[in-house]
């Protein structure tokens, strides 16, 4: 035991202290190919497209309702509701109040709109303007 | 003469073993992630490609009027809507994209209250190995203006020429 010394703990040390580093190091790579997956998922999960859709859908029966005011849209929803169900797999619900309500000179029909794919829920009341009264 | 000196290369050596196997295990197992990490990014941009270019067709110039899209589907005008539709999808800075379409209409039929549906267009027949994507749009279909060649078509593929009504067109993309 005649040279032995303690020069090899600095060897042992760094080691330990390198091997830290390239641990975490591995470990952020490791996870950051799982970020743009979930992210790309979430996008693709989350039905944005679907709720403007109907939401533009639901106005240009609006517009449809005020320029023909004393017919009945009933059939439309009747589309919208059984299409939706169909090929959507999302349950749909809308109403549009032909008793316009005034709020300060102007009139507004109340349109409410459900919507549930079973990931998302949505629930909204849209005002839909037809005019000064 | 023979000591004990050795003794610390050893241990280094089987240290930076342990370590160098431990990091390869990790960044292999993570690099195995990078193909479905890619194709799920590409799907999620074809899909918003394919919503934005419906989107764009059914944008009427004001709001008493019939958007082209509305018009196209109306009047049962294919011929439009796969140059339209084509032009828009696969118009790139620098020459065209590859995508291709298969566009179907689903519609309510108020009589019997059953969902039917009819091949609008296709640019190309597809052969089911696609790895593509489904879009779809609400369209208002107004019947005061007449529905042009909808009546050529069977009565089963033929959407309500009576009514105001809404059909889906719905459209699945691939890219070739």
């Amino acid at each position: 035991m005649a040279r032995m010394n303690d020069c090899g703990q600095w060897i042992v040390t760094m080691a330990i202290l390198v091997s830290v580093g390239l641990f975490f190091l591995a470990f952020i790579l490791n996870q950051a190919t799982i970020v743009g997956q979930t992210t790309s998922e979430g996008v693709l999960e989350f039905s944005k497209n679907d709720i403007q859709d109907l939401r533009s859908e639901i106005l240009e029966w609006g517009h449809w309702v005020r320029n023909n005011p004393t017919m009945s849209y009933d059939a439309g929803r009747q589309d919208i509701i059984s299409l939706a169900q169909y090929r959507k797999n999302a349950i749909i619900s809308f109403d549009i109040n032909q008793i316009a309500i005034r709020v300060s000179g102007s009139c507004y029909y109340p349109i409410t709109v459900h919507f549930n794919n079973g990931v998302t829920e949505y629930n909204e009341r849209i005002t839909y303007y037809i005019g000064e009264c | 003469m023979v000591n004990d000196a050795g003794q610390f290369y050893s241990m280094e050596g089987i240290a930076a073993a342990i370590l160098m196997v431990v990091t390869a295990t990790l960044v292999l197992s993570a690099t195995t992630l990078y193909t479905p990490q890619d194709v799920h990014i590409s799907d999620m941009q074809l899909e918003q490609l394919g919503y934005d270019t419906l989107k764009i067709m059914d944008t009427p110039l004001n709001s008493s009027a019939e958007s082209s899209l509305e018009t196209m589907i109306r009047t049962n005008d294919y011929f439009s809507f796969d140059s339209a539709f084509l032009n828009y999808l696969n118009t790139k800075t620098n020459g065209m994209d590859t995508i291709q379409y298969s566009a179907t209409i689903y519609f309510r039929k108020s009589t019997t209250g059953t969902i039917n549906q009819t091949i609008f267009y296709q640019s190309r027949n597809p052969s089911g190995n696609e790895n593509g994507v489904r879009v779809s749009r609400w369209i208002f279909i107004n019947n005061t203006a007449g529905f042009g060649t909808w009546s050529t078509k069977p009565s089963s593929e033929r959407i309500d020429t009576t009514r105001n009504q809404t059909v889906l067109l719905e459209v699945f993309l691939w890219r070739e």
